[in-house]
């Protein structure tokens, strides 16, 4: 409740929260939303392609002539299982690795983190361009490609956190009644560090994102799947020299949006949950001695 | 949270760079922006030519891209005004024996090669030779009849073949006369090395100057032509990434023409509203079709080679809606191989099966085709469901045409979901035939003699055409039959019998008969012969001038 509180008092998130809601809210009632099926099938005229917007069809209509308003619609549900599927993924990998890499150390904790490493320095898009041309082309192999590239930040985060955790005395305790490491982890250090893996894992939700539209967008995504990328690669190939912006414009401000609300989120998040971003004592604003005479406290912003 | 930012970041910058390009010039509303200065006194005429790709090399005996260009360094002996419209070149005139074994070709007199050396008949002679004992692999393959090929006097060139010919004229268009001078002295393996612009070398209207890799080519006017000088001094090939790129590069008048196949169809109403620009839609022989694994080791799935299964298909595909989708309406729906565009070759009897998926599962029904476990896919008797893989190369033209192909196939009851690649990994599963349905297209010869060979059983061997794995006896007797039948009803009659067998055992499923579009800088140039189908075909840039 303290954090929600705390959460509702940002400008900024308050904006993240209500931009994902809007999007959610397309994407779950899609159907109801969109004003044609997108799969169905239309006999087309050649004057039908690429046609402007007008009253029947606000978005104008894509290369196939299909109209673009409801792929639009429909496109924000892939967006949001990709980023979401595979951000869990990536949340619960990098948790793992991170815990156990911070908890036990030594020899397992060093090879971790120079796996961490290693994938790290990979650049991610020309890996995944690959690895999905070995691998073929299909939701569920761009959401493993996306999941099982994304977890390397997240591990590190989580394993600096449990470095400082472990060494605090209530681990201590734990231990010294006998607790099991597995115990300890669960029980008492991955409580700690929970929040800024969910802060993390809301940032990774739109880096999934927009990693399936760049995937897509180069051609690579699910060809049977409608999604905001697969538009910007149809309307890239086709659509610029009609300068249709109709068809090219929409899914591009779609996938702003939707990263935007995450990303305004997501650091909302870590501002409130992340001890390395609050404010230092050192950099406390009143005077040592004023505090030893009892000064009232000077609210500064970015002590919350 | 750097890496999200950053992302967001490249997101806008790409929405940015978009709605830039949204912001260009709009197709209503043409503007005097594109209007080319007039060219000066005593300066060179410049075409300037956009395309996505030049060609792979300048040496003629393995490149296999640009023939438009080629054509204008090198002459044939015969050439090609039209489609099928074959007229003398190199040869003024040409007879034959009465047993069709012997041809005696009149050579013109007074040609000489870009370095300065004569091409007389005797030189012509040795060009033929060494195509064929050197087994060029770009066109020595057109002289496989040719049993002695010798010159009797400066302008008489004789040559016997060893079974007659219907199609001479057509076999000798395709075979380049290259100089001595230049590739007399090579080995086999020094000719396939060989890189240098002296590859060029030929008796064409224009000398190749320069090329460099991946940005422009420079070819010359040859003074000494034997039709006389062009009156274009210089082309220049500037490659451009993107075919959208030349289409505006076009628009804004930075080039004045662009090489056919390289003007999408979604540009032509584009172009067609920008000012001063041409825009010519033409025939071509061009066929876009849906590939049937036909080869007897591939690894199709047994019911694929069942008749009412590829009925079936033919059933399920919408040609119109292809044309209309991925073409614009530049293209026709086509029925049998030989396209429209060959004139009395192609079979015009044949009614083409209709798109009606209704009729396509009704076949499949009648056959014992039926969906037992009613997922929505038909299983043979064994259980197996009709389930395909469908290819394309990449490219959001293909991935429409896929879709829709897709889409009809389902109607029927069968599975074929879209699966595009690279060419090289499409290419890759050639040597085993490893694929059930491939969506591919191809220009065709203006002779039908090639779209039929493609189907014989030795072009399965590896580096043969065959890309079906087609094999069947009595069509094969066919085809030397109309390989030997000079008469040319006969042979017609030949033709269009193999066409329809290959449209009843369908290894192939004609889909479109498409359009070339053609497009250049009317306040510039002039008068090109737009009929031979490439603004830029030796036909087509000789009469082509600049504007007064």
């Amino acid at each position: 409740m303290e954090a929600l509180k705390k959460y509702l008092r940002k400008p900024m998130g308050v904006v993240g929260a209500v931009m994902l809601f809007l999007i959610v809210f397309v994407a779950v009632f899609a159907p109801w939303l969109a004003p044609y099926d997108p799969n169905v099938r239309v006999e087309v005229e050649p004057d039908d392609i690429l046609a402007p917007p007008d009253a029947e069809y606000l978005l104008g209509r894509d290369d196939a002539g299909k109209d673009v308003l409801s792929q639009l619609i429909y496109g924000a549900r892939v967006s949001l299982i990709v980023g979401f599927t595979a951000s869990f993924m990536s949340m619960f990998i990098g948790t793992t690795v991170g815990l156990v890499a911070g908890y036990f150390g030594g020899r397992i904790g060093t090879l971790l983190m120079r796996v961490v490493d290693f994938l790290m320095v990979i650049p991610d898009l020309p890996l995944m361009l690959v690895i999905i041309a070995v691998m073929g082309r299909g939701l569920w192999n761009i959401i493993l490609v996306i999941g099982l590239l994304g977890w390397t930040y997240t591990a590190r985060l989580v394993r600096s956190q449990v470095l400082s955790i472990k060494e605090r005395q209530f681990v201590l305790r734990a231990r010294s009644l006998g607790a099991s490491s597995a115990r300890i982890i669960l029980r008492h250090v991955f409580p700690q560090v929970m929040p800024l893996v969910i802060a993390q894992a809301v940032l990774d939700i739109s880096v999934a994102i927009l990693a399936e539209s760049s995937l897509a967008f180069l051609g690579l995504g699910d060809p049977t799947l409608i999604s905001w990328g697969m538009m910007l690669n149809f309307a890239f190939e086709r659509a610029l020299s009609r300068q249709a912006w109709w068809f090219l414009l929409p899914p591009g401000f779609a996938i702003v949006w939707v990263s935007l609300a995450l990303v305004l989120i997501g650091n909302t998040l870590d501002e409130i949950v992340n001890p390395r971003l609050r404010t230092h004592h050192l950099f406390d604003p009143r005077r040592m001695v004023a505090l030893v005479a009892g000064a009232p406290r000077v609210e500064t912003p970015a002590e919350e | 949270m750097k890496k999200s930012w950053l992302y967001v970041s490249l997101a806008l910058v790409v929405i940015l760079a978009t709605l830039l390009a949204a912001c260009g010039p709009q197709p209503t509303t043409p503007t005097e922006e594109g209007t080319a200065p007039p060219p000066e006194e005593d300066e060179p005429v410049t075409l300037r030519v956009g395309t996505t790709y030049i060609w792979d090399t300048a040496n003629p005996t393995f490149g296999w891209y640009n023939y438009t260009l080629r054509y204008l360094l090198y002459d044939t002996l015969v050439e090609e005004a039209g489609i099928s419209d074959f007229v003398p070149g190199l040869a003024e005139e040409w007879e034959v024996s009465d047993d069709g074994l012997v041809w005696t070709f009149k050579i013109r007199e007074g040609v000489t090669f870009h370095d300065g050396t004569p091409c007389t008949a005797e030189d012509v002679a040795w060009s033929l030779n060494w195509t064929i004992e050197n087994e060029i692999e770009t066109f020595s393959f057109y002289l496989y009849n040719f049993q002695e090929v010798v010159a009797l006097d400066d302008t008489t060139l004789q040559v016997t073949l060893s079974e007659p010919v219907g199609n001479m004229e057509y076999l000798l268009m395709y075979v380049w006369i290259l100089p001595r001078s230049v590739w007399g002295e090579m080995s086999y393996d020094e000719i396939m090395e060989f890189e240098d612009m002296a590859a060029g070398i030929g008796t064409g209207p224009y000398k190749l100057v320069e090329w460099v890799e991946g940005e422009y080519l420079i070819i010359e006017a040859n003074e000494d032509y034997w039709r006389g000088a062009p009156a274009i001094d210089r082309i220049v090939w500037q490659e451009f990434a993107t075919e959208d790129a030349a289409v505006q590069a076009l628009i804004a008048g930075e080039i004045d023409a662009i090489a056919a196949d390289t003007i999408p169809t979604t540009a032509v109403q584009t172009l067609e509203a920008a000012a001063n620009i041409e825009v010519a839609v033409m025939e071509s022989t061009t066929i876009d079709e849906l590939i049937i694994n036909s080869h007897e080791n591939g690894t199709q799935p047994e019911s694929l080679w069942d008749p009412a299964v590829r009925l079936a298909i033919a059933y399920a595909i919408d040609k119109r809606q292809i044309v209309n989708v991925a073409y614009l309406g530049f293209a026709e729906p086509a029925t049998v191989i030989v396209p429209s565009s060959l004139g009395d070759w192609h079979n015009s009897d044949i009614e083409d099966i209709p798109f009606d998926p209704e009729a396509g599962a009704r076949v499949l029904e009648e056959a014992g085709y039926v969906d037992s476990d009613n997922d929505g896919i038909r299983e043979d008797a064994d259980g197996n469901p009709l389930e395909y893989r469908l290819y394309a190369t990449e490219g959001a033209s293909n991935a429409r045409i896929l879709e829709i192909i897709s889409d009809g196939l389902a109607q029927v009851g069968i599975s074929a979901p879209p699966t595009l690649m690279d060419e090289d990994s499409l290419i890759g599963l050639y040597p085993a035939f490893d694929f059930d349905m491939v969506y591919w297209g191809w220009g065709l010869d203006p002779d039908p003699d090639f779209a039929m060979l493609i189907f014989t059983c030795d072009q399965r061997e590896e580096g043969g055409w065959s890309d079906s794995g087609y094999c069947d006896e009595a069509f094969e007797e066919m085809y030397f039959e109309q390989a030997v039948t000079v008469d040319h009803e006969a042979r017609r009659q030949i033709i269009w019998e193999m066409q329809e067998k290959l449209f009843e055992d369908r290894p192939y499923i004609v889909l479109t008969y498409a359009n070339t579009i053609q497009a250049y800088r009317s306040d510039r140039f002039t008068d090109f012969g737009l009929e031979a189908g490439d603004i830029l075909w030796k036909a087509s840039i000789l009469p082509a001038h600049a504007v007064e």
